[in-house]
């Protein structure tokens, strides 16, 4: 069949013009310009975390712990009554994804706030998103960077435990246990270079003796050349800022180089699968972590009542207890927090909510500040070290 | 006349699709801008690689790198040296066009497996560098990049940035088609076809290739610079492998000897890998990962066995057949 | 000094896998003229699965048995469905189908297994040896003597029994070989499943040095290419000796450089052999066949 000239170039001329009348829908980008959810609608809170890629072991928990706060909340309901409604979304651990996600919920779903990056590069990459969109976010990375600056940040959370106080609590426990050169091991990604940054700081103050560092690409299953610089240092204990299956895998490899010194573990170690992965290396080391990992064998706390009732029914859900799970259950619950005592859905409302608030969680007891986003001190951490395969409070 | 309708009728096409892509992708709950975006930009890096791979037969694995080439200069020339974003795009192409003209002189020592290695090994250094130094932001990577801004006009909003893609798109897929169509793109075509037969005609094979490779990174750092400025946030993972092979899948499924195989190959790997992210999930708790490339694997595998001038191509050729065998008007005389 | 010898030995240890990718690599290559950009992910295959198995709890034996077996059949099904179909085209599309299949199979196996690592013991347990102030663990012996091994076996295999030498004979001229009733399509099926094998073994005895998860293949396979590269791609000695001599390199840097930087040497090191000496640091370079 030919298409005579003529009545191809009139069909393509009529296509052209209607395409060029064709409007899109929705042309508003609400970026910012006071977007967000329409009241009546189930109370939208996104969930922006690692469920793949190297970083996947902390997004299993976050998941698992988020959707048991989130049943137990909307037993009762939220402004009397409304449900809850989580988005959970798999950044990849990569830090251009998550921020591709926060934007997705953001504009496509309307969510009042949101839980997550669950990682500092994936929250780092996403914080001057949210802050000029105005939407509330409370993230489980541990770097300073994520709330510091604080005018910079006013939008900004986070319920892990701030950097330089996990290594104020380790410093106090060198002096403990009369250790005085320490090397330094991290993985090669902004949470790693906050823990570097937070013992070289340290190291110029002369509050300890740092005779080495080594990085790790995160991908890499094998550290032993380096691990073997770490160790010919022969320093008393080395310090490893990574999370599994990195964290055990230097445990093994340092214990293979035949060190006999103390390992010293940041909160990232903080997960059954840090001993699998380490085996009998695991014996004996020691971590800076939040108690509820050890919500049994703690006496006294402030939190302890929410500790161990979190601690139980996780349990009882899931099996395996993971210390990541207690960041995420308490950032789901200072938004839920924030939206009763502001009474609104408004996200600007709620983050001047947050801010403001005194929130008794698992982590610890959270003291919010315009100033400090982190709200947690170093009462909330403690020294732990794994005896016959288990964690266990130090003594 | 009839000349003249002939030649701007595809281009014409081009842009009713173009335009209509906003209407659709806002109404159809799967497609978002944020895809139409993604699916331009990627369309300018493929086109390159048509050219490269499909048109001049040089098989590149490495485009990625130039991509982020692009894309890190723009980050870093607006971030830390102040520039205009516009300027930064600017420059960060002519960087690139400069070091694809310095590594064109001597990549093509090589041709075949070992010019596929080597981009390979081109493309992964550049990753691995970009990941340790410190004006590339390290493994944290450069945040913060300023939006695009054409003068006083910032572009905000995922739908105005895709008319901007797009609007570079067409730029570039009418740049191409000259090219393809003009006496360099007929040396190149037969550089393609046999690289003997073409030097054995006076073709000179060095400086073709060369200069397809220039262009080819050209289209990439452009490319690039468009998503540093998207998504403002660039790290090593923007150089990653599975970007060049991302590209290389477009081009092949698109179609490698067709222009227009660059758009169409970006629609539907783009497409298929938003329809594997939501179905898949389902066949497997245990998920994880870049899984939707198992998908783009088997779609390569596929069309290269049973659609080997990719979709486009195909369609192509089936207009070319359609119009060579059809019966011819009787006129009068018969 | 004891510190560069702990990098030597950890090298070698990390060169013999390398040495066994690159003899899959260098194999395929020799009798059906491609290079085959899976032969990371047939080392992926038998390492994960080797070590999922015997994470739950099978036997070292069984668990590698069923390692192998199972990416024999993935290389099978790769030589199959993507090569044999496409036989007679160019250089360019077996290069992309190779690819394709790279990708698919490890696209796959993220789908099955996710991307969590997995977690294999060492095939004999105890403490590692300590020579002069070297650390050598015990699963680096068995890396070393697998290693050999499969070289010394696939070497009489090559050399000494006739279906070796029909898969010599093909890689020389494929029609000569057609000539003496050698059919090319049963040498190239032969081949890929000889380099599925060399793949799992090396897969296998690594998995308890670093564990296995879906991503490795790409990694493993690029530093494969550099070892059949540096060696002449035809050469399977020199690629055993590139792999070893990679690895070693590789150590050495992680040592002195920031760690990062130990694969950029790697790529460079491919590169660099490539534009200069494609045909190996062992040969003359040979002129374009026409």
């Amino acid at each position: 069949m030919i298409v005579p000239l003529r009545r191809l170039a009139v069909f393509v001329i009529i296509f052209v013009v209607l395409s060029a009348c064709a409007a899109p829908e929705n042309s508003d980008e609400g970026s910012g310009d006071g977007g967000g959810p329409a009241p009546g609608d189930a109370i939208k809170i996104g969930v922006n975390i690692e469920l793949s890629g190297p970083a996947g072991v902390q997004g299993a928990a976050y998941q698992n712990a988020v959707e048991l706060v989130a049943a137990q909340i909307n037993e009762t309901g939220v402004l009397d009554g409304q449900q809850i409604e989580l988005i959970i979304r798999d950044n990849k651990s990569d830090p251009t994804e998550a921020l591709q996600v926060a934007k997705g919920m953001i504009e496509n779903d309307n969510v009042v706030g949101m839980v997550g990056g669950g990682s500092s590069p994936t929250t780092l990459s996403l914080v001057d998103y949210v802050e000029s969109a105005g939407v509330p976010i409370v993230s489980m990375g541990s770097s300073g960077a994520i709330v510091n600056p604080p005018d910079q940040r006013t939008f900004v959370f986070k319920t892990p435990a701030n950097t330089g106080q996990i290594v104020d609590v380790m410093l106090e426990d060198f002096a403990e246990q009369g250790i005085e050169s320490v090397g330094f091991i991290s993985v090669d990604n902004p949470y790693g270079d906050a823990g570097l940054q937070a013992f070289q700081a340290a190291a110029d103050e002369g509050r300890v003796n740092l005779v080495g560092t080594e990085k790790f690409p995160a991908e890499d299953r094998d550290y032993t050349s380096i691990v073997t610089n770490l160790v010919s240092a022969n320093p008393d204990a080395i310090v490893v800022w990574a999370i599994p299956p990195g964290a055990g895998i230097v445990a093994q490899n340092a214990a293979a180089a035949g060190y006999e010194g103390q390992l010293y573990f940041d909160a990232g170690a903080g997960a059954e699968l840090f001993i699998q992965g380490a085996g009998e290396a695991a014996e004996g080391v020691r971590m800076i972590h939040p108690a509820v990992l050890v919500a049994d064998e703690v006496q006294d706390a402030p939190n302890l009542e929410v500790m161990q009732t979190f601690y139980d029914s996780y349990t009882e859900e899931y099996g395996d207890f993971s210390g990541f799970a207690s960041y995420a259950a308490d950032a789901l619950n200072l938004i839920v927090a924030a939206i009763e005592e502001a009474g609104s859905i408004d996200r600007t409302d709620v983050r001047d909510a947050l801010e403001s608030l005194t929130y008794t969680g698992i982590t610890g007891v959270y003291e919010m500040t315009p100033t400090d986003h982190g709200g947690l001190s170093t009462d909330s951490l403690f020294v732990l070290t794994v005896e016959d395969g288990e964690w266990t409070l130090a003594a | 006349m009839r000349v003249l309708v002939t030649k701007l009728a595809p281009y014409a096409v081009f842009v009713g699709v173009l335009l209509l892509v906003p209407a659709v992708f806002t109404r159809v709950p799967f497609f978002t801008m944020a895809n139409a975006v993604q699916m331009g930009i990627l369309a300018i890096a493929t086109l390159g690689l048509v050219l490269l791979a499909g048109f001049a037969g040089q098989i590149s694995i490495g485009q990625a790198a130039f991509y982020g080439i692009g894309a890190y200069s723009s980050a870093i020339l607006t971030t830390r040296a102040g520039m205009p974003p516009l300027g930064g795009v600017v420059v960060g192409a002519v960087l690139c066009g400069l070091a694809a003209y310095l590594v064109g002189s001597f990549i093509f020592r090589v041709r075949g497996h070992y010019l596929a290695l080597a981009t390979l090994a081109f493309g992964l250094m550049l990753g691995n560098i970009a990941r340790q130094l410190e004006i590339t932001g390290g493994a944290s990577g450069i945040v913060d990049i300023p939006q695009l801004a054409l003068g006083p006009l910032i572009i905000t909003g995922d739908l105005r940035y895709y008319y901007l893609v797009a609007a570079v798109l067409l730029v570039v897929i009418v740049l191409a088609r000259n090219l393809v169509n003009s006496a360099f793109g007929r040396s190149l075509r037969a550089l393609g076809d046999s690289e003997i037969a073409a030097a054995s005609s006076g073709v000179d094979l060095a400086r073709h290739k060369r200069v397809v490779f220039v262009v080819a990174a050209v289209f990439a750092s452009v490319a690039g610079s468009l998503y540093a400025h998207w998504v403002t946030f660039v790290d090593y993972h923007t150089l990653d492998l599975l970007l060049s092979i991302q590209l290389l899948i477009m081009a092949t499924v698109g179609g490698l000897r067709t222009v227009w195989g660059a758009p169409v190959g970006a629609f539907l790997v783009l497409t298929l890998s938003q329809a594997a992210q939501e179905l898949l999930p389902r066949l497997s708790s245990n998920i994880g990962g870049e899984f939707e490339i198992a998908v783009f694997g088997l779609a390569l595998i596929l069309v290269l066995l049973f659609l080997p001038s990719g979709v486009a191509g195909g369609v192509l050729g089936l207009l070319k057949r359609r119009r060579r065998t059809a019966p011819r008007v009787p006129t009068d005389a018969s | 000094m004891s510190d560069n010898l702990q990098f030597i030995v950890t090298g070698l240890a990390t060169g013999s896998v390398y040495a066994l990718v690159g003899l899959g690599i260098v194999l395929v290559h020799q009798v059906t003229g491609i290079i085959n950009f899976a032969q990371g992910e047939f080392v992926m295959v038998g390492a994960l699965t080797f070590a999922l198995l015997n994470e739950k709890g099978l036997g070292l034996v069984p668990a590698a048995l069923s390692a192998l077996a199972i990416t024999v059949v993935v290389g099978v099904l790769v030589e199959r469905l993507a090569i044999a179909p496409a036989r007679k085209s160019t250089i360019e599309r077996l290069i992309i189908l190779t690819i394709g299949a790279s990708i698919a199979i490890q696209g796959i196996t993220l789908v099955v297994i996710g991307t969590s690592p997995h977690f294999a013991s060492a095939f004999t347990a105890g403490a590692p040896y300590r020579i002069g102030g070297v650390v050598i663990l015990r699963q680096y012996l068995w890396v070393f003597a697998v290693t050999a091994l499969a070289v010394v076996t696939l070497w009489y295999f090559l050399t000494r029994t006739l279906t070796g030498k029909a898969m010599r004979a093909a890689a020389m001229n494929r029609d000569a070989a057609r000539l003496v009733a050698v059919s090319p399509s049963r040498m190239s099926l032969l081949a890929f499943v000889l380099a599925a094998l060399l793949g799992a073994i090396g897969g296998i005895v690594l998995a308890p040095l670093q564990a296995p998860s879906a991503g490795i293949g790409i990694a493993l396979g690029l530093k494969g290419f550099t070892a059949a590269v540096l060696g002449g791609l035809n050469s399977p000695t020199g690629a055993v000796a590139g792999g070893l001599l990679i690895g070693v390199i590789e150590s050495v840097a992680a040592g002195y450089l920031p760690s990062g930087y130990k694969d950029a040497i790697a790529f460079g090191i491919l590169f660099l052999v490539l534009l200069i000496r494609p045909n190996g640091l062992l040969r003359r370079a040979s002129s374009v066949r026409v």
